[in-house]
């Protein structure tokens, strides 16, 4: 063995050359790679993710080892936010090697690497905006009136008196279910009737921007208003509830079910633990259902207009921006907006609590990024650990399982309480046999199989038997025997193992109406010894009545009936006394099973994160604009210089260096926007979306100066409004700004009064939920919001990875050959 | 390796072959430049990183610490793996310092090599250079040297700092460096024990790493920490170790500590054929025997049973059931540390009976969530044992993280024993350099008659080892900047590339490398360049330069014990700035370096055998 020593010159060009392969997987309108795998048994596997991409790709070069195992260990912390993680470094590792190239010494270049990232850092989080405490604290007093009013969508000027009871709110609903096809009541009055009213900020931002989204005339303002709002239709809804969408679609379009329990949005508290099945619905409101899909269509496409939503971007106009708009934004003033909010009556808890679930599901919405289905359910398993908890931290998720099921469409996944697990379908009988009444458990960390010994286990005492004269012993029971002797004992009706389980074992669980459940993930064991009171044991034989817990009944999910070679597979769902949660996530195809799990956890990662940290960041590409800038404005870098000892002649030239490291850093973080831009799809060339992006930030530094410019694109690149729309979103309160972004109040207020709209297109989209495609989900998101922890962190990280790779320069190759000319 | 692997009869032992080589073979000299310019290009707090890996592929190492690369690393050149052994020794002593061994050693040798002169010669001369520097370092009156006060906290945080922030593998900024000295500080005092019995052990501050999160997060907890995944919150509420109490009326947790295996194979049995009624099962026997020691444990009311290895899950179930918690598979590190902790004597069989006298104490058990991961914190009111929780992002950088804190600890460790500081970044060996230039000329008579060598080989060899030193601080930086030394002290100067002149003020360089030196103190001195790979001819006129400086010793104005006694006495601004090394491991690795060159030069030649 003798160590072989090379010079890593190219590390930063490895560091480039594999990120690149990440970066059309960033932004919603990503794309998946497919990783061909003829001699695995999985086959070919579908990836979306950067630390699946990465692990799959074999890479030899060191440096690449350690991008792959920053990746993971990003997304073992935070979830989410590897990608970003990934293509930074890729960008970065350009912009280090562009200065170093320039001449610039490696150690100044590794010092204004760190300083630029974190100086990002601290700007980006000035603009991040608080999440509304009602989520966390969940308290009964009536907090923020002001804000729950403004945003529940159905609070109308008739409700001024009520005080949010059933009453009231059905009856709006019946007035709902009256005309399911016209949408018009939902903006009365408190929409409709401010349009003729040029002063109304909520009309003049819509106006704004329909005519930025609109190619043609101006004229047509009111008919793109109207198509608009048409349009939002087919938006996703926010669920508010965990009620299984296709129940709150049938609620709420057909009047027969409507007037009992439409009313999903007074009513969510009651029906919080009530968990619907699909399977459980009525051909006959099916029927209906395609009916009203169909019509729904049909006038989808009339109005759908040349848009598109990206998780960095926002809304992206197909075309550049239109002159002017023509309405002033000077005549709006923030009067308006809060004299309006203080006319509308305190509400009761109960619509209190009802906005909770509805704030939740609007950030969720914010941070869903085109992963909507995924994120729904997430949102679901928030709000049920939120409502079970009380005041619970809302991180707490260790309680929910996930289920995947393959070859179903990707809308059938639903969240439900209880754990679901996979069972054969030889257990159908012992399933059936007494279907909720409690059962006992017994949980056992590993194979049921006689010869099964636990990790750490090396060899076995051997013993040679030695039978003395003919004297006759007592035979030892027989390993099955005690087996049996205890499922009796301790009147065993579920096992579940996470190992496989012998077959004499299956047969005789089987004769005792015993139900056995293999190859559990240890998560969820542990998951259901905690909910139930079981001991997680490794040997049954050894087991006694002590470790076995109880569940509260076993239910099967009989619309998923699965095929595999290894024989027919069931769902069965496992109530248990403490709170569990489990996702069944289905998807069309094998390849998709894992990506779709990711995109959950990812989801559930992102909701929990925003809420831990109690702060979101704007979306739409406005953390990497607020870093461009900052970058660019090289004299606004007063931090001190640290690191570099004053000794050092480096200390006193690194101002000289700077600048010109900076404009490099600022060139990366354009690369990562125009990327996302680009992956769109909605710019025909990088040149295209870079002349967006210059002309954005153009905006965005003279706000003042091109207000109505910056209004212009507002609709056509979401982003510098973004920031103050989102913060207006969830702060709902000008004066109580946390933003401190430069632009000014004009801006806010416009950005704020325009969402007052959202509640209702988010309302609007319960009533024809099914309709959604993909796309257009990702479209309802008008205020996309990042978490923010997770996005800065996967900055510095690749920052740190830059700066490590940077810092190298050798490679020693430990082996035996003897073919490099450097050889100690 | 071959008789391991059953089947392959072990060749025949082969005719020894016998490579004659010279040690001014092209293949040692090349090895050895290689080696120098390795560590030299790891020395420093902006030094490069290497990435160790195996051609196979594995994990990579990303390390700049000599510790780390040479453990990770395979040498074959005999010569280089004379110079590594050397150091690794030294760094088993001293922790620090390996790559300033490594990096003088190396330069040493390639550069004795290259002179006109007998490599015995050259060696013994060497000898006398190193004994006149000892003979400086050693002196009271030594200008680079200072008394450390271990209990000023600025200037141990300033020596804590020189060390950390020599590694440039853990990418830290100022902030960071800062958080991080400090923790390592305060684990530092947490650990001398307060009674007067106690030792002082460098098993006493544990490490633990997390990865993903910043270096902020960092922080330092009492006890004993480590990672259980299957002890979570839950399992401990329902299995709660008892409590007895200790004499006195504390409450307390009976800890037994095994270092054996028990996980119910035949581990533990002597390995011979055993012979047994039918009715006997092995695995039956061996259960029933653990369940015999756990039942001898239940009865002397022990609430945790910690081991090293496996705990076989049946016995774990027994204990549970009577209220022992088991915590198994500890490894090596962390047994030290409970036993530490609890005090308890590690029981190495199943055999003998086990007394009370094994049992160590606890006073309370927790679990702990970090990164959704559970650790179990294990406390005692009356050890010193703590642990350090590193943060980092970085996998890479969080591992020397770890290694870089333990030999910052020992070099505290070590301050406290012998308190003496020498100048850091470089200025000792500049000044040193210019010591023995000066001392060279003024004992030029005694020198010669002493060794017996002619008057070119003593300046050239003298010349050749002050330059070595100078080289060594010229190693420090890796930006291609200016290396000066000021004629009165004889500091290390770092200037721009592009600077006109040598004099600092007019530069804009502050304080010399170490910090001590302003540039107010030497005005506008010209300075003269270090390290430069002078002719052969030249040595004798810059040796009469520095030894004219140094002559009367009252220009040399600055020593390092006034600064020290400014510092802490008027707060000097840059106080913390100051780079302090550890006195007893740079003269360790001093000498270790000059004896293993001189040790290398007088090998002639290097006989393979290839078996």
């Amino acid at each position: 063995m003798m160590a072989t020593i090379s010079e890593i010159s190219n590390g930063l060009d490895v560091l480039m050359s594999v990120a690149s392969c990440a970066q059309s997987l960033l932004g919603p309108q990503r794309t998946l790679k497919c990783i061909v795998d003829d001699s695995g048994p999985e086959g070919s596997v579908l990836v979306s993710t950067a630390p699946d991409l990465l692990s799959n790709l074999n890479i030899d070069h060191p440096v690449g080892q350690l991008l792959n195992s920053a990746c993971q260990s990003h997304h073992r912390t935070y979830g989410t936010g590897s990608k970003t993680l990934v293509c930074m470094a890729g960008f970065l590792a350009r912009a280090a090697r562009h200065c170093i190239h320039l001449g610039i010494p490696f150690s100044a270049v590794c010092h204004c690497l760190e300083e630029g990232v974190r100086m990002c850092c601290e700007e980006v989080e000035k603009t991040a905006i608080i999440v509304d405490k009602v989520l966390c604290e969940k308290s009964t007093e009536i907090v923020r009136t002001d804000y729950h009013t403004k945003t529940i969508p159905f609070a109308s000027v008739q409700q001024t008196d009520s005080t949010g009871t059933l009453t009231t709110v059905s009856r709006q609903c019946e007035n709902e279910s009256d005309d399911v096809d016209d949408i018009s009541w939902y903006f009365e009055p408190q929409t409709i009737a401010p349009f003729s009213s040029a002063r109304n900020p909520t009309l003049h931002v819509q106006a704004i921007n329909v005519d930025a989204s609109r190619t043609e005339d101006t004229d047509s303002i009111q008919k793109s208003f109207q198509q608009k709002f048409q349009e939002s239709d087919v938006l996703p809804t926010d669920d508010d509830e965990e009620e299984d969408e296709f129940s709150a679609c049938f609620e709420e379009t057909f009047p027969s079910k409507s007037s009992s329990n439409a009313c999903h949005h007074g009513e969510t508290l009651q029906n919080k633990s009530v968990v619907t099945q699909p399977s459980k619905k009525p051909d006959m409101t099916r029927e209906g259902f395609e009916q009203l899909l169909k019509s729904k269509l049909k006038e989808n496409d009339k109005n759908r207009k040349l848009q598109i939503r990206s998780r960095h971007l926002g809304l992206v106009d197909f075309l550049p921006s239109e002159p002017n708009p023509p309405l002033q934004l000077q005549d709006l003033d923030s009067h308006n907006a809060s004299e309006k909010t203080e006319d509308y009556p305190k509400q009761s808890n109960l619509l209190q609590a009802n906005e909770t679930s509805l704030t939740l599901s609007r950030l969720s919405q914010g941070l869903s990024h085109g992963n909507c289905v995924e994120m729904q359910l997430a949102c679901k398993v928030f709000q049920q650990i939120l409502h079970e908890r009380q005041g619970a931290s809302p991180g707490d998720f260790d309680i929910t399982n996930t289920c995947l099921v393959s070859g179903v469409d990707h809308k059938q996944s639903y969240v439900t309480d209880g754990i679901v697990v996979k069972v054969g379908s030889g257990q159908l009988a012992s399933i059936l046999q007494g279907k909720n009444k409690p059962r006992k458990v017994l949980i056992i960390n590993g194979d049921i199989t006689e010869n099964f010994h636990h990790t750490g286990y090396k060899k076995a005492l051997e013993v040679s038997s030695i039978q003395y004269g003919a004297r006759s012993y007592k035979a030892p029971k027989s390993w099955l025997e005690r087996v049996q002797k205890v499922i009796l004992d301790c009147d065993v009706e579920l096992l579940l193992a996470k190992g496989i389980v012998d077959q004499d074992v299956m047969e005789v669980c089987l004769s005792m109406n015993c139900v056995v459940v293999q190859q559990v993930k240890y998560s969820t064991l542990q998951t259901l010894a905690d909910a139930t009171g079981a001991f997680i044991i490794t040997y049954i034989h050894n087991s006694t009545s002590l470790d076995v817990g109880a569940v509260t009944s076993l239910e099967l999910l009989e619309d998923h009936t699965l095929q595999s070679y290894k024989g027919a597979s069931m769902l069965m769902k496992i109530g248990t006394p403490g709170q569990t949660w489990s996702a069944v996530l289905c998807c069309l195809t094998k390849a998709e099973l894992h990506h779709v799990e990711q995109q959950f956890w990812i989801c559930l990662h992102r909701l929990k994160n925003a809420l831990a940290e109690g702060k979101v960041l704007p979306g739409g590409g406005s953390p990497e604009l607020t870093c461009i800038r900052c970058l660019r404005d090289t004299s606004g870098a007063h931090h001190s210089l640290s690191g570099i000892h004053p000794g050092s002649w480096l200390s006193l030239s690194i101002k000289e260096f700077r600048p010109v490291v900076f404009s490099s850093l600022a060139e990366s973080f354009e690369q990562y926007l125009l990327s996302v831009m680009v992956n769109s799809g909605r710019f025909s060339s990088p040149h295209h979306a870079r002349a967006e992006m210059e002309s954005l930030l153009k905006g965005q530094e003279g706000s003042k100066a091109s207000l109505e410019r910056v209004a212009c694109h507002k609709q056509t690149l979401t982003t510098a409004a973004n920031a103050d729309k989102v913060s207006a979103y969830w702060t709902d309160q000008p004066t109580t700004h946390t933003t401190p972004v430069k632009q000014d109040d004009k801006l806010c207020l416009e950005s704020k009064v325009s969402t007052q709209f959202l509640p209702v297109e988010y309302s609007q989209q319960n009533a024809d939920r099914q309709e959604k495609s993909i796309s257009e989900m990702q479209k309802s998101s008008d205020c996309e919001v990042l978490d923010c922890m997770c996005k800065l962190e996967a900055w510095k990280s690749a920052a740190s990875l830059v700066q490590l790779v940077l810092r190298t320069d050798t490679e020693i190759i430990n082996g035996p050959k003897e073919d490099f000319h450097k050889v100690l | 390796m071959c008789q391991k692997m059953s089947g392959v009869i072990p060749s025949p032992k082969q005719q020894s072959t016998v490579i004659n080589q010279s040690l001014k073979d092209p293949k040692n000299t090349q090895a050895v430049s290689t080696f120098r310019a390795l560590v030299q290009s790891c020395y420093g707090p902006t030094g490069r990183l290497k990435m160790i890996h195996n051609a196979s592929g594995g994990h990579v190492t990303s390390t700049s610490m000599s510790q780390t690369l040479f453990r990770s690393m395979s040498v074959s050149n005999p010569v280089v793996k004379l110079i590594v052994s050397a150091v690794q020794s030294h760094t088993n002593q001293f922790s620090d310092g390996g790559l300033f061994a490594s990096l003088l050693c190396s330069c040493l040798i390639e550069s004795c090599l290259a002179l006109p002169i007998p490599q015995q010669a050259v060696a013994k001369i060497n000898e006398e250079m190193l004994h006149i520097c000892l003979e400086y370092l050693q002196n009271e009156n030594c200008l680079c040297k200072a008394r450390l006060n271990v209990g000023d906290a600025t200037m141990m945080l300033a020596l804590v700092r020189s060390v950390l922030g020599s590694k440039p593998a853990l990418m830290l900024n100022s902030v960071d460096l800062n958080i991080l000295s400090r923790l390592v500080l305060q684990g530092f005092l947490k650990s001398i024990p307060d009674t007067t019995v106690g030792t002082l052990s460098l098993t006493d501050v544990e490490y633990v790493c997390i990865e993903g999160c910043s270096i902020n997060d960092s922080h330092l907890v009492d006890g004993v920490l480590f990672e259980t995944p299957k002890i979570t919150k839950q399992y401990l509420g329902r299995v709660k170790p008892r409590k007895v109490h200790f004499h006195g009326g504390t409450e307390t947790i009976k800890v037994a500590l095994f270092n054996t295996s028990l996980s119910g194979d035949s581990d533990e049995f002597i390995d011979t054929a055993y012979e047994a009624d039918a009715g006997v099962s092995g695995d039956a026997f061996v259960f029933q025997h653990l369940i015999q020691v756990a039942a001898h444990l239940v009865q002397l009311q022990v609430g945790v049973l910690a081991c090293q290895k496996v705990v076989h899950p049946g016995v774990q179930k027994y204990l549970a059931e009577n209220g022992v918690l088991t915590v198994d598979r500890l490894g090596s590190l962390h047994v030290v540390a409970v036993q530490r902790l609890t005090g308890a004597t590690a029981i190495g069989t199943l055999h003998a009976a086990i007394n009370e006298d094994n049992i160590g104490h606890l006073h309370s058990i927790s679990t702990v969530q970090i990164q959704h991961k559970n650790y179990l914190h294990l406390q005692s009111s009356t050890s010193p044992v703590n642990t350090l929780l590193l943060c980092n992002r970085n996998e890479a950088a969080l591992l020397e993280m770890k290694d870089v804190c333990r030999t910052a600890h020992h070099v505290l460790c070590q301050a406290l024993r012998t308190p003496l500081v020498l100048c850091g970044g470089g200025c000792t060996e500049t000044h040193l350099a210019a010591h023995l230039r000066a001392q060279v000329t003024m004992q030029e008579e005694t020198l010669l008659a002493k060794l017996g060598c002619s008057k070119a080989q003593l300046h050239t060899t003298a010349n050749n080892f002050a330059r070595c030193l100078e080289q060594v601080a010229m190693a420090l930086e890796h930006d291609g900047g200016c290396h000066v030394s000021d004629p009165v002290n004889h500091h290390h100067w770092l200037l721009p590339p592009w600077a006109s002149t040598t004099v600092p003020a007019e530069t804009g360089v502050e304080t010399c490398a170490c910090g001590m030196v302003k540039t107010d103190k030497i005005d506008s001195v010209s300075c003269s360049p270090i390290g430069h790979l002078s002719d052969q001819s030249q040595p004798s006129s810059g040796s009469k330069g520095h030894g004219k400086h140094c002559d009367d010793k009252s220009n040399c104005s600055a020593s390092l014990t006034d600064y020290m006694d400014q510092a802490t006495q008027k707060l000097v601004e840059s106080g913390p700035n100051v780079v302090l090394d550890s006195f007893p491991v740079k003269l360790n690795a001093f000498v270790v370096a000059v004896e293993t060159a001189n040790m290398i030069l007088t090998v002639n030649r290097t006989i393979f055998d290839k078996n």
